[in-house]
């Protein structure tokens, strides 16, 4: 045991626990790390390299360790663990079990069971670090009033600071822009578990104390278990109560080294040398023992020493991670030896609070701004570690270099210095130091590799946190739903829609067949209430709707209903709909599923830009409205019994006319709409009816055999009409007069959103792709949707193939058998022809045809 | 279109949150549903105070009517003239969030700063994915405002997120 019997600052010597590494049980105390509990159980290896496999030993005590990186197989808690885990900053806790790592972690077999959870924190001061530059920041914040200041703190206790919330185990992973920061709060530092909390962090101004890291120098067998950064030597025993060595040489380029040097003889340490880079003193290689191969000797220009700790310390610069993060620049200081905070990020919300002192300030002798001897045989460069984490040495940087490689960024990735978890703490500047000597640049111009977020790693079920699972994205649903339940849903955007309505004994394609000649026959009955609804009141409304709809809307009288189709200023569709007029100023859009939150967005973006003096109010009306379509040649009776109220005859209720009325005793409005071409009604009822409704509308409809639908039969029936789906037949790249619905666009208007683009020649083109329905040629083989139409005999295998257009829609269920929509170039001029439709390169032949497959004379509108 | 009130017809009705269970009351969180409000968007001055109810401004010359379940059910609500009211109120329910720890649970996945809304005042934002309106009726105490079809995913999210304030 290398523990002290007193002393350690972080450790509570009342409350012992046990740690297990590699099945090996070592005893700790709460407050240590999992690296201070191997150093005082003597665990001299603490990893290995990841490509020589040489075992390696503990360098530092925080976040810039490059060797001591574990698999954490349990954090105490059931369905733990995480892989690449830094010994240096994992507390230590009863039931923590760990296995040591040759630089590559593994992936858990398991669920993450950890527990996460996000907290959002809000304040007007953030101040990163508990240190004294921090703490007299966040004084200062307080004292002048600032309001709300929240001290972020990685210690495992924070500072208390009268007036500010200091919030302990904290670690500021990313600083971004407008004061963002993320932040993780480690939950279980004294139980255990592995809780964390992801912070996001909203400051009006932010102050990085993120205080200093330090950095080793290079040598022909610096990998040996055994050496260390001396102020991270000197820490364990002011932490910790732990001895790093008991025989020492301190090998240094600033007056920091001595200060270490004096802190572990004073601890006990029997330091037999100090030597100094200032003085002329180079480390030249390393002895080690045959069994760990800790160090046992070092020799240096000045002779050889018998040590089982070399402490070495080539500066204390800067930690600027996040810093850099936010924007800000850096520059080379030889006042410190290191890179330091330039220019602060844009914006002015971040301020640097430092309490470096220089050389100048104490008193003492300069830095010396040493990396690496420049005079090394290959042999001794290939022995010479610049980045342990990844086991890159010297000869890979001399081989970046013979290679014609300038850049400090470029080196990086030929080498792979620094690209590792621990984000070449220990490597980074010693790498950009030894390229500089190589090339004979200053430091300061070949410059330091950037810092990018996380500061540390991060567990992606901690990014996740609560949002696994069902929780993960919003589920949408109707108050319909737990009436349809039962069937099997499609995923339209966020909402659940049932597909089909499959009999036990029945296929979902049978169950498609039969939802179709049930409606084309019948009477059929749909949940509708996905549809998009807009509320549109005010004077102008005829004038906005006649600027983004194509056709003429301002005629459209009181009781009235009108189908639509919107532009946007490309002239490509953008969504369809029907809009009805309810009153002389009001009137109520519908908007297709997916597009609700679009076209109000488009509404109101039109209104607050170009026509703010229009006198129109847009509510949405979305979720509001339960529906319920009733569709087929039946549904009049239906209706009928549903309403005895009303006159729902083909004179009394025309097509695309609405009212209100008592629905099953409900209020509701009544439409005469249709998306297959039958005749067919839509109820809808303010939402918290619409079970009802649809309880009401399968009781009405019994006595005439109606059939609840899915999506995919209404998409057929749509399909044989050729109504378009927006954003399954168009794609941004769609004219109303590619769809065949030339009519609606308007002649009479003098503008409308889109018409410019209309005029243009392009649009105008004969072969643009134009929407075309298809029919397998031997009149049963199914035309897969997404499929590439080619000349009928094409080549497959020449290349390229000329493409024709593709398939947008296909369905096994036409009344005629399978048939398909497609945008097909000139296609209008083309039908009758045979072309092959291509899916994972087989060809299937297909005649064009007219796009409307089923009733062209539109003669069941009506009923039959 | 007005139908006259009639226990059946209120019997017909049926809440977002109906059959879900959703629901928590313990010492520093009481999480329940408010349904059936009477919920108008109106635009232009701001309307009158509603008795047991509250009037959220949403935006400049933009409010919210949040009444009791009306005497009347009705397509379009009453308002006050000069008014221009828009009924809504199918298209949310209400759930109501009480207690010390009410704020830190909406804090856990709603990022808007919720510390600085005074009582009386609502903010619109996202709360775990769903759109909300958020207005506070007390230093405790929040009327959270959630589209009919987001309300289960949402009361799933809350109670997950209040198992640490159970």
């Amino acid at each position: 045991m290398s523990r002290l019997p007193t002393g350690g600052s972080r450790i509570d010597r009342t409350r012992p626990l046990t740690v297990t590494v590699d099945g090996v049980e070592l005893t700790a105390y709460a407050g240590d790390t999992l690296a201070s509990a191997m150093l005082a159980n003597d665990l001299d290896v603490v990893g290995a390299g990841i490509y020589t496999g040489r075992p390696r030993g503990l360098v530092g005590i925080g976040r810039e360790e490059p060797n001591a990186w574990v698999q954490v197989l349990d954090h105490g808690g059931p369905g733990t663990g995480e892989p690449m885990v830094q010994a240096t900053t994992q507390p230590a806790y009863d039931g923590l079990t760990v296995e040591r790592l040759a630089g590559r972690g593994r992936l858990l077999p398991h669920t993450d069971e950890t527990r996460y959870d996000v907290l959002h924190l809000h304040c007007e001061v953030a101040v990163v670090g508990g240190g004294e530059a921090g703490v007299a920041a966040a004084r200062a914040a307080v004292a002048a009033g600032e309001g709300r200041v929240i001290v972020l703190d990685d210690a495992p206790t924070a500072p208390v600071v009268d007036g500010a919330r200091c919030l302990p185990d904290t670690t500021v992973v990313g600083a971004h822009a407008h004061g963002r920061l993320v932040a993780v709060q480690r939950l279980d530092s004294a139980d255990g578990g592995g809780a964390r909390r992801l912070l996001q962090v909203q400051a009006r101004r932010v102050v990085l104390a993120t205080g200093s890291e330090e950095r080793p120098m290079a040598f022909p067998g610096n990998d040996r278990p055994g050496v260390m950064l001396a102020g991270a030597a000197a820490a364990y025993v002011e932490r910790y109560g732990v001895l790093p060595g008991r025989r020492a040489v301190v090998w240094t380029a600033h007056d920091g080294g001595h200060a270490a040097a004096a802190a572990l003889a004073e601890a006990g340490v029997d330091v037999v040398a100090v030597l100094d880079v200032r003085d002329g003193d180079v480390v030249t290689g390393t002895d080690g023992g045959s069994d760990t191969g800790r160090v046992t000797a070092v020799h240096t220009t000045s002779g050889t020493v018998e040590v089982d700790l070399l402490a070495v310390s080539g500066a204390v610069t800067p930690e600027t991670r996040l810093w850099t993060h936010a924007g800000g620049t850096t520059r080379w200081s030889d006042d410190v030896a290191g890179f330091v905070p330039d220019a602060p990020p844009q914006g002015g919300r971040f301020s640097w609070a430092g309490t470096e002192r220089t050389a100048a300030d104490t008193g003492g002798r300069a830095p010396a701004a040493w990396f690496c001897a420049t005079d090394l045989t290959d042999e001794q460069a290939a022995g010479t570690y610049l980045d342990l984490h990844r086991d890159a040495t010297l000869a890979d940087v001399r081989h970046a270099v013979e290679a014609g490689l300038r850049s400090v960024e470029h080196v990086k990735r030929h080498t792979t210095i620094g690209t590792g978890a621990d984000q070449g703490r220990c490597s980074g500047v010693l790498a950009a130091g030894v390229l500089a000597q190589l090339l004979g640049e200053p430091l300061g111009r070949v410059g330091a590799t950037g810092a990018r977020p996380p500061l540390v790693p991060v567990p992606f079920g901690l990014l996740a946190a609560r949002n696994r699972g069902v929780l993960s994205d919003p589920v949408r649903v109707t108050p319909i739903h737990d009436r349809v339940a039962h069937a099997p849903m499609e995923d339209v955007g966020q909402w659940k829609r049932p597909y089909a309505f499959p009999s036990v004994d029945e296929s979902l394609d049978e169950a498609v067949v039969r939802e179709c000649r049930a409606v084309r026959t019948g009477v059929g009955m749909m949940d509708a209430s996905t549809l998009g609804a807009i509320h549109l009141r005010g004077a102008d409304v005829g004038v906005l709707l006649d600027m983004v709809y194509t056709n003429l809307f301002s005629t459209l009288a009181v009781g009235k209903v009108r189908y639509g189709v919107m532009c946007g200023p490309d002239g490509m569709v953008v969504d369809d709909g029907t809009t009805m007029r309810l009153s002389e100023t009001d009137w109520l859009m519908s908007t297709t599923t997916g597009n609700a939150a679009a076209v109000l967005d488009t509404l109101e973006e039109w209104l607050l830009t170009e026509w703010p003096h229009l006198d129109v109010v847009c509510t949405s009306q979305t979720d509001h409205w339960s529906t319920v379509a009733i569709a087929g040649p039946l549904s009049r009776d239906v209706v009928a019994a549903l309403a005895p109220d009303e006159d729902v005859s083909a004179e009394g209720f025309g097509f695309m006319t609405h009212r209100e009325a008592v629905v099953a005793g409900m209020p509701a409005r009544l439409a005469r709409v249709s998306f297959s071409g039958e005749l067919a009604f839509e109820v809808s009822v303010p939402a918290w009816y619409g079970a009802a409704l649809w309880d009401a509308v399968a009781q009405a409809g019994a006595p005439h055999g109606i059939t609840p639908y899915g999506t995919e039969t209404m998409h057929v029936l749509r399909a044989e009409k050729a109504f378009p789906i927006v954003g399954q037949d168009t794609d941004g790249t769609v004219t109303p007069a590619d769809l065949g619905l030339g009519w609606a666009l308007s002649r009479k208007k003098t503008d409308y959103v889109g018409k410019r683009s209309h005029a243009r020649p392009d649009a105008q083109r004969p072969d643009r792709r134009h929407l075309v329905g298809l029919a397998p040629v031997d009149g049963t083989s199914l035309i897969a949707e997404g499929s590439q139409l080619v000349a009928h005999g094409a080549d497959l295998s020449a290349t390229p193939v000329p493409m024709l257009g593709h398939v947008t829609s296909a369905y096994a269920a036409g009344v005629e058998g399978p048939f398909a929509l497609a945008l097909l170039d000139g296609g209008r001029d083309r039908i009758g022809e045979v072309l092959d439709a291509v899916d994972d390169l087989v060809g299937t032949p297909v005649r064009v045809t007219a796009p409307v497959s089923y009733d062209p004379e539109g003669a069941r509108r009506d009923g039959a | 279109m007005t139908v006259p009130e009639s226990t059946a017809l209120l019997e017909l009705r049926r809440s977002p949150l109906a059959g879900s269970a959703f629901g928590l009351s313990s010492p520093g969180l009481t999480m329940v549903e408010d349904p059936f409000r009477q919920l108008v968007e109106v635009r232009g001055e701001r309307p009158a105070d509603v008795d047991r109810g509250h009037v959220w401004g949403l935006g400049p010359g933009w409010w919210l009517v949040d009444g009791p379940p009306s005497e009347v059910v009705a397509l379009e609500a009453p308002l006050a003239p000069g008014n221009r009211g828009v009924d809504v109120s199918g298209q949310r329910t209400v759930v109501t969030l009480t207690g010390a720890h009410a704020l830190t649970v909406l804090a856990h996945g709603c990022p808007v700063d919720l510390e600085v809304v005074a009582v009386g005042d609502a903010v619109q934002g996202v709360l775990a994915g769903c759109q909300v309106v958020l207005g506070r009726v007390a230093d405790d105490g929040w009327r959270c405002y959630v589209r009919a079809s987001y309300a289960r995913h949402l009361a799933a999210w809350l109670t997950d997120a209040a198992t640490p304030y159970r």
